[in-house]
This record gives structure tokens, sequence and C-alpha cells, in this order.
């Protein structure tokens, strides 16, 4: 750089800066220890919306792990048939209407 | 806190004059650059680790904060603050009165990136690595920007003394 812009480049830095505001610094602590309600606010809402995200997480979670652990209910049923039941009578008694239109169901008194 | 409690009022007293120099390039008047810097300086003295370079991390902080206040204010008052008149960046010297209105009109016309490198290095006084880590950018090309606009402003101003 030629001597030219460094004599430019003093008397730019000797130009005087407006000074702050006396007030800006006890400003600066206030805001720095007490943060304003709005940033305490989106804090806790976001705290908030976390928990609550969490807590569908771990609901969603145990449901499925109790739902692994317990047999399927069409499993139970099926298990408590007498051996000797015809495959499409069983499924019938799951779904009565649907034994009805085919004729399967075994109760004669059923309206 | 990355400043013990002393240290960020040093900090304060010896770069404020010249972070609201630095906050003024996004912001159309003094009490919105202090503002800025209110800002910045709460960003700073909140974040959770100590940085490696404590004056490069305080320009990066009023840097964002003013270009967030920026961004906001300009939905809300740019009709208002064109008509405004303007506010001098400099302070009111009569000595200095002409080459301040001179100056600043030059560094308007400068593009951001260079005008933004120029006010940390001259009226900042920070290195080229500290104003390549308060912009996340490396010291050469800061160097270059500070080069071209030291070039461009001595050639405005050379073109403003011929006109008079």
């Amino acid at each position: 750089m030629n001597d030219e812009i460094s004599d430019l480049e003093t008397r730019l830095a000797a130009l005087k800066l407006r000074t702050i505001s006396p007030a800006l610094e006890p400003a600066i602590a206030r805001a720095a220890i007490h943060p304003s309600r709005g940033s305490v606010s989106f804090f806790w809402s976001m705290a908030a919306s976390g928990a609550i995200a969490a807590s569908l997480i771990v609901a969603t979670l145990v449901g499925q792990s109790n739902r692994d652990a317990r047999p399927a209910p069409l499993a139970e049923f099926v298990a408590k048939v007498p051996a000797g039941s015809a495959p499409l009578a069983v499924l019938a008694r799951a779904d009565v209407r649907w034994g009805d239109d085919f004729g399967l169901n075994d109760n004669p008194s059923r309206p | 806190m990355p400043s013990s409690s002393e240290s960020w009022r040093a900090l304060l007293a010896r770069h404020g004059p010249a972070l609201v120099v630095f906050a003024r390039q996004w912001a159309a008047t003094h009490a919105d650059a202090e503002d800025a810097l209110q800002d910045g300086f709460v960003r700073f003295l909140q974040a959770r680790r100590r940085p490696e370079d404590e004056v490069a991390y305080l320009y990066a902080c009023v840097r964002s904060a003013a270009i967030d206040a920026a961004r906001t204010r300009g939905r809300r008052r740019r009709v208002d603050e064109r008509r405004a008149a303007p506010e001098p960046v400099f302070a009111d010297v009569p000595a200095q009165m002409e080459l301040a209105a001179s100056v600043e009109a030059a560094l308007a016309r400068l593009p951001g990136e260079q005008r933004e490198v120029m006010v940390m290095k001259i009226w900042g006084e920070l290195t080229f690595s500290q104003i390549a880590a308060a912009l996340n950018s490396n010291p050469n090309t800061v160097a270059s920007r500070y080069r071209y606009a030291i070039e461009r402003l001595e050639a405005m101003l050379a073109d403003e003394v011929r006109h008079e």
C-alpha cells in the first residue's frame, strides 16, 4: 500500500466518532441479567412443546411394547375355538354379519 | 458468559463508538444503531462458551443483531426513514465536518462487504484475522476487500475535491 493511501487511512482514523449513550451500559447489564419477557416466554413455550413431544413419543413406545407383549386378539380367539370347528365358522364368529350373509353362524336363535 | 462483568464494560467503553458506526450500516439512525449494539452485546454476554477472540465475536454478534433489526424494521418503517433527514455517523466536530460528510457519502456508495471491512479496520482497529473471524471469511479475502475499499474511497474523495 502506498504512502498516499496510508495518509488517507490516517485521516479517516482521525475522524471523531459519536459517543455512546450513558444509558446503554445499564441497559445492557439489565438485559443480560434479566432476559426480556419475550425470550423467557419463547423459552418456556419451547420447553413445553418439547415436553409434550417427549410424552407423546414415550406413550407411543409404551403402547407399542404392550401391544407386542399381548397375544393378538384374533389369535386369542382362535386359540379358544374347539379343535374340530370349521375354519370359516371360526372367522364368522369374529364378524357376525359376515357369518349371517353366508349362513355360517351355528346359533339358530340369533336374529 | 464469555467475559467477566468488569471486562465487558471495558470492551463496551473501548469498542462501543466504533460498534455504533459499524451497526449504522444497517440502521438509519444513531438510536437504532445503539439498539443493535445493545442487542448484540447481550447476545455476546449470553454466549454459552468463551470465544477464541472476544472482539471478533462481539463484532459478529452486533452484526447479526443489526441485520436482524434491519429486517424487522424494514417491514415497519421503511417509508418513515426515507422521509427523515439523514443523521450524521461521525461526531459534530467543526474542523472535521466537511471530511466527515464526504467520507460518509463515500462509505454509503461502497459495496456492503467492502464497507464493513473498512469500518472494522479503520475505526474498530481490528486485524485482518479478527475481521475474518467476525465475518466467517479468510484473512486474504478480507485484506483484498479492504484494499479495494481504500482505493475506491480515495478515488471518490479525490473526485469530490476536483468538483469543488
